[in-house]
């Protein structure tokens, strides 16, 4: 559902738009992802699994969204595969579920034949040549996310090279701080700014209603950059929904930039291209990726509407946007607070389950528990109950012995209708992976972190592990 | 995707522009009449192929089309060294 | 012993909620073996595998450096053919060919093989005049192949860009219908899972850090893992080999490059065979999965890194964009590069050295996957008679000696 009263800078309620996913028309607004529309209209299902056909509900907000596959448009712009949270709302827009949750799927009729189905279980079964050779083509008929696209692509695409000294990838706190560090301190230096989403500030407008220096500080900051920006011979280029997916040899980077996902480029005698390839060359390259949340592990985690916390936080901060009103929030980090305390502010029933024992908590916590927040700690969730889409869990007490975990006590039932979970972060390592780097695991944080030194290459905040926003901007002033 | 010093034109390129063009220093022999099968063998076909700081040729093909040498490394293709033919031997390299 | 794969063992296991063993069992190092194995990917596997059922030698070990399947075996786009021009060379191919043809039964361990068939497209007169060549010399040789033109192509796949106005025109093709693909990890764990159980050790995280040579003979490694003893030492390490050549004082005729291959999302099928082009340089099938399975060309600098330029995989890419213009949209998923040890003239050696007892199976270049069970098995059969399988005969390394080179770069795939 959407909020009612909810401002966001990122969605223009002035202007709705309609859409049709799954054959029935739904509305949206400017700034909505195709997922942020689809929650805003109650839509909780996005496709279904790949072996039992179980029907799949959201769990990210960005790129780290494994479940809503949907392919857009059909004829010359039909794309396969894309994830809903990734593709912008426009007017017109048609998507279809890489696998359709709303119509019959004989999948799940061999589900309770599941303990005959082992991994590897097709390395034990069809083993004779001319069996497998029979069957093989109706097992290939069951796999495969969305249909391949079947006409030619009727839209442009582009190529432009570029020489920097700096590339930045990344545009949250870390990365505006250090292009404006880099900008500020030199007169001659040329960066790039390189970012997933639309709008720069990564994840920092989260703190935008409880911190009024994180408003003023993204409107300075981006207002500087911008300063930068448009004056003749600019040194500095800002790429936003670009994705920097490959590092060759010797900082040759290659950046993707969309202009487009599925809505026609053409517009009376031109036509823009819907798609542009940075090839880029720097002397250094500053990763700011970030980090992606890692879920909790219990039972049966992959009903529809159990998230990741950060997502659940995205959604409604920057959309407006919730799918539960009895939420529970599960894990083992400050960050759940957070999400919290932003659910609560909006009215919603909200309870945290803490794995952690309590004591020595930090001032979020305080702040919730003062906020009337139902707090559980030293708690872990066993399972989730549901048949698709979560009703409630199943929880226990449970306490560090050594090092295992024990649980103590009875299980107790709760009921929620979301579940957004945060077990940590995994820092975004796999750009500086590409060309020969090294991580290693940090005990601290439990994470692999990228390698410390190396050449040509720096690293700041969360993908080094630092959490706060304010720790980022005096890392990335290092 | 390289960047290599053409130690001619002095100027950094990409990659796109040059050839690779073998291993370096594997000299003509001088005396061809009185070398054995093995040692024609050796000379055409086999290689050190070496992994970790490599001497190798390339070519300037899209740019002053020279020969030069360049040594580099074959686990990090990182470049340690470029150089004119004569500038560096198979008696002085490092 | 393992339990046996069948319908039956699912079953029983099943219904009695057992657990099943572990897939592969891995050893320690023994001191002692009859035969050592350096390099556990396909070929290394396949050779222990033949070693212990064909020549009756099972104190065997493997030794991998990494995890079993890891290098080039985990990385190739699995495709299976065998028209190859030479004689030596499509006898090798086909005798492989047929073990293909029956090795998930001979594993009891189906590794998937799917004869989707391959077609080889020509694009200009000489390469419909190479083709026609080849497929003449593979008839002779017994190997299934035709030649198709380009209607018959567009009627097998409709997908496909015949238009005469494309960059490069399709006139014909050579197909192979028996050809086609297989599950790649599948064969690296069914030759380990079928070895081990026959008593061949399989030893992962295993580098082999010096070969001993006493006298002219072989007498074992020396590992990160320790000293083993053993008088026959096969060398099956790929990229690796000139590294492996050079703790025992040799040089090999072959250089390492980087190969790349990338694959798309999965979708659901749109493509039933395997389409190779050697003029616009790219070739793709898709995989059970459903994702699109492309191949690149090689880089020509020696590297040992693993990975290689942007611009042979862009250029890949527009050439499967010509050939199949509807991929435009999909995206890539993955993309990845293997080192591949290239002979100069594009066909491996398998041969005894100058040193006793060591053997040298390399230079597979950028399509030694197909050749996996053959490979093995000659290589099985050189090692433990200390004398060449007659198909192994013309791989000896003395070629480049004698000049009895084996000319197989049009054939070969991939431009070397």
């Amino acid at each position: 559902m959407r909020l009612k009263n909810h401002k966001s800078d990122y969605i223009d309620q002035s202007e709705a738009l309609s859409f049709i996913f799954n054959n029935r028309s739904y509305k949206g607004y400017k700034g909505d992802t195709l997922a942020s529309a689809l929650i805003a209209n109650d839509v909780l299902f996005f496709a279904r699994s790949f072996k039992y056909g179980r029907k799949r509900g959201l769990m990210g907000s960005g790129v780290e969204e494994p479940n809503a596959l949907v392919s857009l448009e059909i004829g010359g712009r039909y794309t396969p595969n894309l994830k809903a949270t990734e593709v912008m709302l426009y007017d017109g827009l048609s998507a279809v579920s890489s696998s359709n949750p709303n119509s019959l799927d004989f999948r799940a009729l061999i589900k309770p034949l599941h303990r005959f189905m082992p991994a590897g279980f097709y390395y034990k079964t069809f083993i004779k040549q001319k069996v497998w050779a029979m069957v093989e083509d109706s097992l290939r008929a069951l796999s495969g996310f969305s249909k391949a696209p079947t006409e030619k692509d009727e839209d442009l695409y582009d190529h432009i090279f570029h020489h920097a000294e700096v590339l930045i990838v990344g545009g949250g706190v870390a990365g505006i701080t250090a292009a404006l560090e880099i900008l500020n301190n030199s007169k001659t230096t040329r960066v790039i700014l390189v970012d997933e989403r639309a709008h720069l500030g990564g994840e920092l407008f989260n703190e935008f209603k409880s911190d009024d220096t994180a408003i003023s500080w993204h409107h300075d900051s981006v207002n500087k950059l911008l300063e930068f920006k448009n004056v003749a011979n600019s040194r500095l280029k800002l790429l936003s929904r670009s994705t920097a997916y490959a590092w060759y040899d010797h900082n040759y980077i290659e950046v993707l930039q969309t202009n487009a996902t599925g809505e026609s480029m053409v517009s009376g005698n031109t036509q823009v291209a819907r798609k542009v390839l940075h090839k880029i060359r720097t002397k250094e390259v500053i990763l700011a990726t970030g980090a992606h949340e890692r879920p909790m592990l219990f039972e049966t985690n992959d009903l529809a509407n159990i998230m990741l916390s950060q997502s659940v936080r995205r959604y409604l901060n920057e959309f407006g946007v919730i799918s539960g009103k009895d939420v529970i929030l599960y894990g083992n980090n400050d960050s759940i607070y957070g999400t919290a305390i932003d659910i609560k502010d909006n009215e919603i029933n909200c309870k945290v389950i803490d794995v952690r024992a309590s004591g020595s908590e930090s001032e979020i916590v305080l702040k919730a528990k003062k906020l009337g927040i139902e707090v559980l700690q030293g708690y872990a969730v066993l399972k989730a109950h549901g048949t698709n889409l979560v009703k409630g869990i199943e929880i226990s007490k449970v306490e560090m012995q050594g090092k295992k975990w024990k649980l103590s006590g009875s299980s107790k039932k709760l009921n929620c209708d979301l579940l957004a979970s945060s077990g940590g972060f995994n820092p975004v390592v796999h750009l500086d992976c590409h060309c020969g780097a090294k991580t290693f695991f940090d005990e601290d944080s439990q994470a692999f972190l990228p390698q410390k030194e190396r050449k040509n290459r720096q690293v700041c905040g969360s993908i080094s592990a630092i959490g706060f926003w304010k720790d980022a901007v005096i890392d990335a002033k290092k | 995707m390289f960047l290599i010093d053409c130690p001619y034109c002095k100027e950094s390129r990409d990659q796109n522009e040059f050839s690779p063009a073998g291993e370096a220093f594997i000299a003509r022999p001088q005396n061809p009449e009185e070398l054995s099968d093995d040692e024609w063998a050796d000379y055409v076909f086999y290689r050190t192929n070496h992994k970790g700081d490599h001497w190798e040729q390339w070519v300037h093909t899209n740019g002053c089309r020279k020969f030069f040498l360049v040594k580099r490394s074959t686990i990090s293709h990182e470049i340690l060294e470029v150089a004119a033919f004569g500038e560096v031997t198979s008696e002085n390299k490092s | 012993m393992q339990k046996k794969y069948s319908w039956y063992s699912l079953l029983k296991a099943g219904l009695g909620n057992q657990e099943w063993d572990q897939a592969i069992p891995l050893s320690k190092p023994k001191s002692k073996y009859d035969v050592i194995i350096i390099g556990g990917g396909g070929h290394g596997l396949a050779t222990a595998y033949y070693l212990a059922k064909e020549c009756g030698i099972t104190n065997v070990a493997v030794l991998e450096k990494g995890y079993i399947g890891g290098g080039n075996t985990g990385r190739n786009t699995t495709i299976i053919r065998s028209n190859y021009l030479r004689d030596e060379a499509s006898s090798l191919y086909e005798h492989s060919m047929r073990l293909w043809e029956g090795l998930s039964e001979d594993l009891n361990f189906n590794v998937m093989f799917s004869q989707r068939g391959v077609y080889n497209l020509g694009h200009t007169l000489q390469d419909m005049r190479d083709i026609e060549r080849r497929v003449n010399a593979n008839v002779l040789n017994g190997v299934d192949a035709v030649v198709v033109d380009h209607k018959e192509i567009k009627e097998q796949i409709p997908i496909i860009n015949t238009s005469k106005n494309a960059r490069y025109p399709i006139m014909g093709a050579s197909f192979q219908a028996r050809a086609g693909v297989a599950r790649h990890d599948g064969v690296a764990w069914g030759f380990a899972r079928a070895a081990s159980n026959l008593g061949v050790d399989i030893i992962q995280n295993c580098e082999v850090i010096d070969i001993e040579v006493e006298e002219g003979r072989v007498k074992g490694v020396k590992t990160t893992l320790g000293d083993i003893m053993s008088d026959r030492v096969g060398c099956v390490s790929a990229g690796h080999s000139s590294v492996v050549a050079k703790m025992a004082g040799l040089r090999l005729p072959v250089e390492s490059h980087p190969l790349q291959a990338f694959v798309s999302e999965a979708m659901k099928p749109i493509l039933h065979t395997v389409v190779m082009s050697n003029a616009v340089h790219g070739y793709v099938s898709q995989s059970d999965k459903g994702d699109l399975v492309i191949g690149a060309g090689i880089d020509g600098y020696n590297s040992y890194a693993q990975r290689g330029s942007a611009k042979i995989v862009e250029h890949c890419a527009a050439a499967i964009l010509e050939l199949f213009p509807i991929f435009s949209r999909v995206r890539m998923n993955r993309q990845w590069g293997g080192i591949v040890d290239v002979c100069p003239d594009a066909c491996p050696v398998i041969s005894p050295t100058k040193i006793e007892g060591l053997y040298f199976n390399c230079g597979w270049g950028t399509g030694g996957f197909k050749a996996t069970p053959g490979s093995g098995n000659v290589f099985a059969h050189t090692i433990a008679q200390d004398k060449q399988h007659e198909l192994a005969v013309p791989f000896h390394i003395d070629r480049f000696t004698s000049g009895a080179l084996i000319d197989e770069h049009g054939a070969a795939g991939v431009a070397h």
